[in-house]
C-alpha cells in the first residue's frame, strides 16, 4: 500500500517535473524573443534620438518598450503559433506580421515613444515589418544551415557503418 | 569462449537483465541439467544447489548452478552493457539478425535492418518496415538494450527509429527534428531526444 502510494506520488512529481521544464523552455523562448525585438525597437528609437540631435534616452521610454516586447512576445507564441517561426511566409504569416506591426505602432504612439512626431510613428511602421521579415529568415536560415548540418553527420554515420561492413 | 551447444536446451528459457554497481559482470546460468563443460571447473559448495565457476578469458565471470525447484533462467550482471555483453545475450535469446513478428496471426521472420522504426501502443510494441506492421513480444526498453549499437534510437516515449533507414533529416522549430524515414513517413523527434540524435551522429561522424 506504502509502495504504491509512493510511485503514485513519485509519479506526480516527475509528471509535474515534466510540464515545469517544458513551461520553463517556453519561457526563456519568450525572453530571448523579447530582448530580440526590444534590440530593433531601441534602435530606431536611439536613431530618432540621435537625427534630434540628442544623445540621451529616456529610460521610462526604454522600460516601456521592454515591457511592451515581453507582453508582444507572450502574445506571438501563445495565441499567434510563433509566426516568425514559421516554416513559410504565407498569407497567415504575412497577416500576423502585419497585426502585431500595427500594434507596436499604436503603442508607439500612445506612448509617444518618437516624442508625438508622427512622421518619425509613421516610419516606425514599414520599419516592424521589415524586422518581423528579417526575423523570419534568419529563422529560417539558421533551420536550412542546421538541417544541412544534420544530413551531412546522417551520411557520415551511414557511411561509417558500410566501410566497417567492407 | 566455446558453449556446447547442447547446453541451449531446446526448452525456452527465461532471460532476465540485472545491473549491478559494484563487482565484476557475469553470467549466470541456472537449470535442471548440470554442465560438464570441457574446461577446468571449480566445483562450488556441495547440497541441493551445485554450480560450477568457469573462468572467462576476458574476466567474465561465468557461473553455473543446479537447482531442484523453480523456473529456469539466465541471468546477466552488467555495470555497463557492452558489445560483447549484447552479443551474450542475443546469443542467449536465440536472437540473430532477424526479428520474428506477427501480422494476420502469421509469423514472420525480418532482418533487423529492415525495420525501420518500432512504436508502442498500449502496452504492444509493433515494428514497421517499408510496407508492412509486424507486432512483437519485445518491449521498446528491451530493444532499445540489445539493439542500441545497431543503430536504434529512442526518439520519443513510445518510438524507436533506425537512424540507418532515415533518408532525411529536418530542422523544426523549438529544435525540433522532423525525420523522413525510407518509406516517406515523417517522424518528429522532440527536442528533449533531439539533442540525443545530434550527439550520436556526432559521435559517430
Amino acid at each position: 500500500m506504502k509502495g504504491r502510494a509512493e510511485k503514485k506520488r513519485r509519479k506526480i512529481t516527475l509528471l509535474q517535473s515534466e510540464k515545469f521544464k517544458r513551461f520553463l523552455s517556453m519561457e526563456i523562448g519568450i525572453e530571448i524573443k523579447a530582448c530580440l525585438y526590444f534590440s530593433i525597437i531601441l534602435f530606431y528609437y536611439f536613431l530618432h534620438r540621435v537625427v534630434q540631435g540628442s544623445y540621451v534616452a529616456g529610460i521610462p521610454v526604454m522600460i516601456e518598450m521592454v515591457l511592451t516586447s515581453y507582453a508582444m512576445s507572450y502574445l506571438q507564441v501563445y495565441l499567434l503559433q510563433n509566426f516568425d517561426e514559421a516554416e513559410r511566409f504565407g498569407a497567415g504569416v504575412a497577416g500576423r506580421s502585419v497585426f502585431c506591426t500595427a500594434l507596436y505602432t499604436v503603442i508607439a504612439y500612445l506612448f509617444r515613444w518618437f516624442d508625438g512626431n508622427l512622421t518619425v510613428t509613421f516610419c516606425f511602421f514599414p520599419y516592424m515589418l521589415i524586422t518581423y521579415l528579417c526575423v523570419f529568415l534568419i529563422y529560417k536560415l539558421k533551420r536550412d544551415i542546421d538541417t544541412a548540418q544534420l544530413n551531412r553527420e546522417l551520411e557520415r554515420f551511414k557511411s561509417r557503418r558500410d566501410k566497417e561492413e567492407r | 569462449m566455446q558453449i556446447r551447444p547442447d547446453f541451449f536446451a531446446q526448452e525456452p528459457m527465461q532471460l532476465t537483465g540485472k545491473k549491478v554497481h559494484g563487482g565484476g559482470a557475469g553470467v549466470a546460468f541456472w537449470g535442471r541439467k548440470l554442465y560438464k563443460g570441457d574446461r577446468k571447473a571449480e566445483q562450488d559448495s556441495p547440497g541441493r544447489n551445485r554450480g560450477f565457476v568457469l573462468t572467462w578469458r576476458d574476466s567474465l565471470r561465468v557461473t553455473l548452478q543446479q537447482i531442484d525447484r523453480g523456473n529456469e533462467e539466465v541471468i546477466v550482471r552488467y555495470r555497463q552493457m557492452t558489445d560483447h555483453l549484447a552479443g551474450i545475450v542475443r546469443y542467449l535469446e536465440g536472437k540473430s539478425e532477424k526479428l520474428s513478428g506477427m501480422k494476420d496471426g502469421q509469423q514472420f521472420f525480418i532482418n533487423v535492418q529492415d525495420i525501420l522504426y518500432l512504436e508502442s501502443v498500449d502496452g504492444v510494441t509493433y515494428f514497421y518496415t517499408e510496407s508492412e506492421v509486424y507486432r512483437t513480444g519485445h518491449t521498446l526498453a528491451l530493444f532499445e538494450t540489445l539493439y542500441a549499437h545497431d543503430g536504434f534510437f529512442r526518439c520519443s516515449k513510445s518510438v524507436m527509429l533506425n537512424i540507418y533507414r532515415i533518408n532525411r533529416l529536418k530542422s523544426m522549430n523549438g529544435n525540433r527534428i522532423d525525420a523522413t524515414m525510407d518509406n516517406g513517413e515523417h517522424i518528429v523527434i522532440s527536442r528533449r531526444y533531439a539533442g540525443a540524435l545530434r550527439n550520436i551522429l556526432r559521435e559517430e561522424a
